[in-house]
């Protein structure tokens, strides 16, 4: 994918004023799957984003990365109700079963583990989401049961 | 047993619904509906709080009779379907009777005061049609009517205030707006809603958008301003998907980007996402990040009202607070008045969680108690043995009340003189299982995480009060340590330059207040008898055990040992001390020792 | 402009309204400290050390941001405003990566500016550099020889390859000059009419006589025996320090004015009393003279020495032989140097016989190295149990050691193996097992002892418990090292300063010195711009003349050499420390840094640019130079990165400082409160703030 002339559609979409900042970003990163330094070099040649504001704005939201994450983002909730109902539980068997660190790749870059602060479900602690699917009241067992099923749906969704 | 036939079978499919599964009851419900040829129309609604109860779906019959069913799997979605839809009986014992007295469901809805959720479980979510239908966009049109002063008065006479957390009044809000000079002017929707365990705002949203819409119109018309945005965190897919049809159907509909008023009054909504910073729910961080900045607070004065974005007026309010205006406006000032106590007038949406029989989202008067809220609305704590310690009120803003001060009554200002704050309304359940200790920590993780960075006292203090938290929870802590973090909470608060400074200190400093004995108990004798803090925690098996083989099973590094009927035992060496046996246990006879 | 009436710490002000509280607080000489806080710049809200209390608001407001109202009562210095300040800096300095003084500097006692001479030598200016070192050391020709030279073990340097040889580049820098008229000579101010006596002419007295001589007072040194020096003289042999060098050096102080009285040893001479009433101050450096004795059957025979006594005779020439084979007692560098002086004289065969291994050996490593080259032998593990006459020699009786369990002094107690007894037969013993202090020359009259008998002094000043006398050095440390008795004797020097100027005794300001921490726990990356180069060897004499002659083994660097490793310097030590604010505030609000120990961020170093130094680690976030680039400048040449406590200040998408130069760099420079960016052709700053007990 060249990265130049898909920023520039990016860029006409969304316009060129400073405040378009976290709209293309959020676009390239949607596109790209983290921020090509490239990408953000080409947002200051075309736009009215200065390279310290592109580069603050891209470092300081906890969304944006600067470097390549697994195709599909598990979420697991840390919120106060989840933390209460063990989320850390949750983390650990993930940790273990898919031989990752909380906060890394899997190492054939199917899928990037993450903490994050609170889904919003907290009535269904404790929780987690995997791309744009919430699941609830998981436990250890259950979490592994869902990822697996989900890979075996990536799975043959490759396969077809 | 109903003679009309069904007209629609709605499943509630608002986040927590989907994380219940509730996109799986959907397609059963499809499958089941196809294959049998029935008529009835399969559609969605938000969520109507009763979260506990997920997935929910509703079965409405021609003649408005309706049946709310609970816990709705696949198997259970079939049997509705063969066994009410097809064969006209309702399946009884899957049904939610709000009506019976003395029932779960009754106690849960019986207290409350749906204004802001008036409409979520009611309506398709979608479809701007169905909210007209229930009376929407009649108040902006009410509003036009009477003129701009007419609306402030109104506002001002209602005693809504802001339901973000803070408590500005909004009509005096609107009022400076109005009032200020400058062109064009703003209105803002913060839906940055961060508080972990909060989900009100998201619930809003997803079940209810137009009405948030028709609020900001309403702003729009009496400050003057043409121009709305709502900033929604993206962690709100679903949300953020609601919002944008409601947008393009209101547009669709003449609503926005149309004129409105003979003088040409036209007002235009955008979406702004958020983009992960829990700070941006900081007004003047807010506003930063819509100009496409760091999120890194101002000074105030000027406020926004005055100066706001791009310099000029901005009146910014909480989703709640705007979801309640349209409410107001057709039903009265004295009529939103009547509910609440003197200087907190109206209903709050909680979102109530934690160790809860039923968690969920409610919406009651303000002057409730604490007790009445967790015992009666909430049906009390959840698990065998399991006693009630305290409520987590306010997000990481707030504080941990005792249960020996429930009876504290709910509103801006007496929740504030126990330490923690009614906040957004976030209200998490504790029992015995919980460290206050480690609660603190985990707050202090999450403001420590979220802080922007810009001031000494938040950047580092913070950062400094977390590491001795933690020693402390691992067992190194020093006696010393409780009076250096009350130096350092006290320090925080009063030298910060935004809220999430100034308030992150409030856990720390209300569970020392209340919960003194579990820090010593930490420090002083390595020991967390809420079995949290896994390395002062070690769990034991009583005499009492009736061997039962759940633990044994659910164990996950196989550390207990024992046949049925035996006393089980734990291999100290073996275990990681997760608490899931004590989570199993019916019996309540795993004990912290 | 309307005006508004206040009170400012309970003075009532008029004031313009909108002025902010800091504009008004100057305006009326109340001063208020700020950070963030730029005249060019809206205000910002980070550093919070503005605050002040104003009567009615629980929060303190900053100053630099809060306008003043009608009715405002504002507290600029109360209790509570202190302790924010306090915290605020507390808090800043927790997380703050850099070094006030360069580590080797603040290891050092004397506190020799070592990076700033180094710079010197670089540029070939050798009369700065000798200059600079005799601010705080008189003696750095003799103390270049012999130094232990703990400021290499601090080098930061070692972490990319090994520490610059600073103790011969100090030497290096003195040489040229020595015995010249070129040598420095400080500058002695007015006379004031007061008197100070020193005993001892070893390097905590003279020390003490050149620094107080400095400051105007008449000086006379009291020296038992007839030439100056003390134990580097009588007790290090020539071949290591060259005697002239002791008497270039020593002739300096006789230049400024210092008196020395040879042959008027205290006690014997001259009495404790009568020195008390000639001179208005006194300093005793009496040194650790008294050897310890063999402590076995037979120490008492003639042809058993003691070391001190043979190594003192051996450099005053009256001795000029020893026995075919000499047997040297004891592991510390008074045994190597007796066994290599024994060499000297004549010996064909020394060993040392040490109880303990050799890790344990407190002798300096390249000395040892130095002492085998020559043919000296060391044999471990073994101690003397008898000394007996054996025909024409002795006759010793040594005894195999194993090492058992620590000791009260933390090395593992030597323990006797019974049936492991030899014999060894040599013509003579030379003991160096110890020395300890003989304080009955002061006589009765004398200053409290320690159980050691020691003259008891306050640490902080030097002071013993008689007011008008000071004590330091070996005397009071036991045998110590010479630096760090010349480090007593400076000291006593400013106590007695003060002491004669009527002011209250203290001793050295207590400076604020922020440091990174030892280099070994630094991680390895964090020098991988500079390029590994080795190490300047010292250059030596033949071994023939080595084992044959008492001249000086180490020959010293060549001018190119010496040049090129002062260059090895990593410049340690921040180039603001005269300017720095948070350094200043430190002192004045009893500032503890230790108080929030905790996490903190990596010490890095951006060097691409070639005049501006960009050290994030020392960076406190104000954001002045941000803001001078978004709102004066209007350049994108840095912005804040990443958020909460990982926020830096760094150049945007990952450039170099190189990368984003602009014109009116400079200005950030000068803006930047503290060390943060700082020019690196910067002029060596001589730290004004007198070295002293840094507090960390």
């Amino acid at each position: 994918m060249d990265v130049i002339s898909t920023v520039d559609r990016i860029i006409e979409k969304h316009g060129t004023g400073a405040d378009r900042t976290i709209g293309i970003l959020q676009e390239i990163q949607t596109t790209f799957r983290y921020l090509p330094l490239e990408a953000l070099e080409r947002v200051c040649d075309k736009t009215e984003i200065t390279p310290s504001q592109i580069y603050g704005v891209a470092t300081f939201y906890a969304q944006f990365r600067m470097d390549p994450v697994g195709e599909h983002i598990i979420r697991v909730c840390h919120g106060t109700a989840c933390h209460v109902s063990g989320a850390k539980n949750l983390t650990e068997a993930l940790e273990e079963h898919l031989e990752v660190k909380d906060g890394g790749n899997t190492r054939d870059m199917k899928y990037t583990l993450e903490s994050v602060a609170c889904l919003g479900c907290c009535s269904l602690a404790p929780c987690m989401m995997v791309d744009e699917e919430t699941h609830g009241k998981l436990d250890r067992g259950r979490v592994v049961e869902t990822i697996d099923e989900h890979r075996r749906t990536i799975q043959t969704g490759e396969e077809t | 047993m109903s003679a009309s036939p069904v007209k629609e079978v709605i499943v509630g499919l608002g986040s927590c619904g989907i994380a219940s599964g509730a996109r799986k009851t959907w397609n059963a419900l499809e499958r089941a509906l196809g294959s049998t040829g029935a008529k009835a129309n399969l559609g969605i609604t938000g969520c109507v709080g009763m979260c506990y109860l997920e997935p929910l779906v509703e079965v409405v019959h021609e003649d408005g009779s309706r049946f709310l069913y609970r816990k709705v799997n696949e198997k259970r979605a079939e049997q509705i379907v063969t066994e009410h839809v097809c064969g006209g009986k309702p399946v009884q014992k899957l049904v939610v009777d709000l009506g019976a007295e003395g029932s779960e469901d009754h106690a849960y809805m019986a207290k409350q005061r749906r204004i802001v959720l008036r409409n979520c479980g009611g309506i398709d979510p979608e479809d701007i049609e169905d909210y007209i239908a229930v009376g929407g966009y009649r108040a902006i049109r009410r509003s036009i009517e009477e003129g701009p002063e007419w609306v402030v008065s109104e506002i001002k006479a209602s005693g809504l205030r802001g339901r973000g957390g803070a408590g500005f009044p909004t009509g005096t809000k609107w009022d400076l707006a109005r009032r200020s000079a400058g062109t064009p002017k703003y209105v803002v929707c913060n839906a940055d809603e961060g508080d972990p365990g909060a989900f009100m705002d998201r619930s809003t949203i997803e079940g209810d958008p137009h009405s948030v819409l028709e609020g900001m119109m309403i702003c729009g018309f009496t400050v003057g301003a043409t121009e709305g945005i709502i900033y929604c965190r993206a962690e709100y897919p679903l949300a953020l998907k609601r919002l944008r049809i409601a947008i393009e159907q209101a547009t669709g509909r003449g609503l926005l980007d149309a004129p409105l008023t003979p003088d040409g009054f036209s007002f235009h909504v955008k979406v702004k996402e958020g983009a992960g910073a829990f700070v941006c729910g900081e007004e003047t961080a807010l506003m930063q990040s819509v100009m496409g900045q760091r999120g890194m607070p101002k000074f105030r004065p000027p406020y926004p009202a005055q100066a706001g974005l791009w310099g000029k007026p901005t009146n910014i309010n909480n989703v709640e607070t705007f979801a309640n205006v349209p409410w107001i406006i057709i039903e009265g000032a004295k009529a939103f008045a009547s509910l609440g106590t003197e200087k907190s007038k109206g209903s709050k949406v909680f979102a109530l969680a934690g160790r809860i029989k039923r968690g969920g989202l409610v919406e009651v008067p303000m002057g409730i108690t604490i007790g009445e809220i967790v015992n009666d609305v909430g049906g009390g704590t959840v698990g065998k043995g399991r006693r009630l310690k305290a409520v987590q009120m306010g997000g990481p803003s707030g504080g941990c009340i005792p249960d020996s001060l429930f009876d504290t009554r709910i509103d801006y200002d007496e929740v504030t003189r126990t330490g923690a704050i009614m906040g957004s309304g976030g209200l998490v359940v504790m029992d015995d299982t919980s460290c206050m200790v480690d609660i603190a920590r985990f707050f202090l993780d999450f403001t420590q995480k979220e802080s922007c960075g810009k001031c000494t006292f938040c950047r580092i203090g913070t950062k400094r009060m977390l590491e001795i938290l933690t020693r402390i929870c691992d067992g190194e802590g020093r006696m010393e340590d409780i009076d250096l973090l009350q130096d350092l909470a006290y320090r925080i608060k009063t030298t910060s330059l935004c809220g999430l400074g100034q308030t992150a200190p409030n856990p720390v400093l209300t569970t020392i207040k209340y919960f003194r004995a579990e820090y010593e108990t930490h420090i002083r004798d390595h020991k967390c008898l809420a079995g949290r803090c896994s390395r002062l925690t070690t769990f034991h098996i009583t005499g009492e055990c009736p061997g039962c083989m759940a633990c044994l099973k659910a164990c996950p590094t196989k550390c207990i040992t024992g046949k049925k009927k035996e006393v089980h035992v734990i291999d100290q060496g073996k275990c990681i001390k997760c608490g899931v046996c004590r989570d199993v246990c019916k019996y309540d006879t795993v004990a912290v020792v | 402009m309307s005006k508004v009436k206040l009170t400012m710490d309970g003075r009532t002000v008029e004031a313009d309204a909108g002025a902010t509280i800091l504009e008004v607080a100057r305006s009326v000489g109340i001063e208020i400290p700020t950070l963030c806080h730029h005249p060019e710049l809206k205000p910002f809200g980070s550093c919070f050390l503005c605050v002040v209390e104003v009567k009615g608001r629980p929060n303190l407001l900053p100053s630099c941001a809060t306008p003043v109202a009608d009715g405002m009562e504002i507290q600029t210095r109360s209790d509570n405003v202190r302790g924010a300040r306090k915290m605020c800096l507390e808090l800043l300095l927790s997380d703050h990566m850099g070094d006030c003084l360069g580590p080797c500097m603040a290891e050092c006692p004397c506190h020799v500016d070592i990076p700033g001479f180094l710079a010197h030598l670089r540029s070939g200016d050798f009369a700065s550099a000798e200059a600079l070192i005799k601010q705080t050391l008189p003696l750095p020709a003799s103390l270049g020889r012999v130094c232990p030279r703990p400021c290499e073990g601090a080098c930061r340097r070692q972490i990319v390859d090994a520490p610059v040889a600073i103790c011969n580049l100090k030497r290096f820098a003195v040489d040229p000059a020595l015995g010249t008229d070129k040598a420095y000579r400080p500058v002695v101010a007015p006379a004031t009419g007061k008197s100070v006596g020193v005993v001892g002419a070893g390097p905590a007295g003279l020390a003490c006589a050149y620094f107080a001589r400095m400051k105007g007072h008449a000086v006379t040194v009291y020296e038992m025996h007839d030439r100056p020096g003390g134990m580097i003289r009588w007790g290090i042999p020539a071949f290591r320090l060259p005697r002239e060098v002791i008497d270039d050096e020593v002739a300096v102080l006789e230049k400024m004015g210092v008196e020395i009285r040879y042959r008027t040893a205290i006690g014997r001479d001259i009495q404790f009393g009568d020195l008390v009433k000639r001179h208005d101050a006194l300093f005793l450096g009496i040194g650790a003279q008294r050897a310890s004795r063999l402590g076995c059957e037979g120490e008492d025979l003639p042809e058993v020495l003691s070391a001190l006594d043979f190594l003192h005779d051996a450099s005053a020439g009256t001795r000029s032989t020893i026995g075919r084979r000499v047997m040297v007692v004891g592991g510390g560098n008074t045994a190597i140097d007796a066994s290599r002086t024994s060499l000297r004289l004549g010996a064909e065969k020394v060993f040392i016989l040490y109880r303990r291994s050799r890790q344990e050996m407190p002798a300096f490593d390249y000395e040892v190295h130095e002492a085998e080259e020559e043919g000296v032998e060391i044999q471990i593990l073994s101690a003397p149990v008898k000394v007996e006459k054996a025909g024409g020699h002795l006759r010793v009786l040594c005894i195999r050691m194993e090492l058992g369990e620590p000791d009260a002094s933390g090395r593992r107690r030597p323990v006797p193996l019974k049936g492991s007894e030899y014999a060894i037969e040599v013509e003579n013993v030379v003991a160096a097992i110890g020395q300890g202090v003989d304080a009955s020359c002061l006589g009765p009259d004398g200053p409290r002892l320690t159980r050691w008998g020691t003259p008891e002094v306050s640490m902080r000043t030097m002071q013993t418990s008689i007011p008008t006398v000071f004590s330091g050095g070996d005397a009071v440390l036991g045998p110590d090292i010479a630096v760090r008795a010349a480090a007593h004797g400076r000291l006593a020097a400013v106590s007695i300063d003060q002491l004669l100027r009527g002011q209250p005794v203290t001793g050295d300001p207590a400076v604020y010195n922020a440091t990174m921490g030892s280099w070994k726990e630094m991680p390895r990356d964090v020098f991988e711009h500079v390029d590994p180069k080795d190490r300047a060897k010292m250059g030596l004499i033949t071994m023939e003349e080595r084992r044959t002659s008492f001249s000086e083994v180490e020959s010293g660097l060549s001018r190119e050499a010496g040049i090129e490793e002062a260059g090895r310097c990593l410049a340690c030590g921040c180039r603001s420390v005269n300017d720095c604010k948070i350094r200043k505030l430190t002192e004045e609000y009893g500032v503890d840094p230790r108080r929030f120990e905790g996490a903190h961020r990596d010490y890095t170093v951006d060097d691409s640019h070639p005049d501006v130094l960009l050290e994030p680690g020392k960076c406190i976030l104000c954001g002045i130079c941000v803001r001078l680039c978004d709102e004066v400048l209007h350049t994108p040449a840095l912005g804040f990165v990443k958020r909460g406590f990982d926020s830096r200040i760094a150049p945007p998408l990952r450039k170099t400082l190189a990368q984003v130069h602009f014109d009116g760099i400079m200005k950030l420079v000068d803006a930047c409160p503290t060390g943060a960016l700082t020019l690196k052709r910067a002029p060596v700053p001589t730290y004004s703030v007198a070295p002293g007990a840094g507090s960390k």
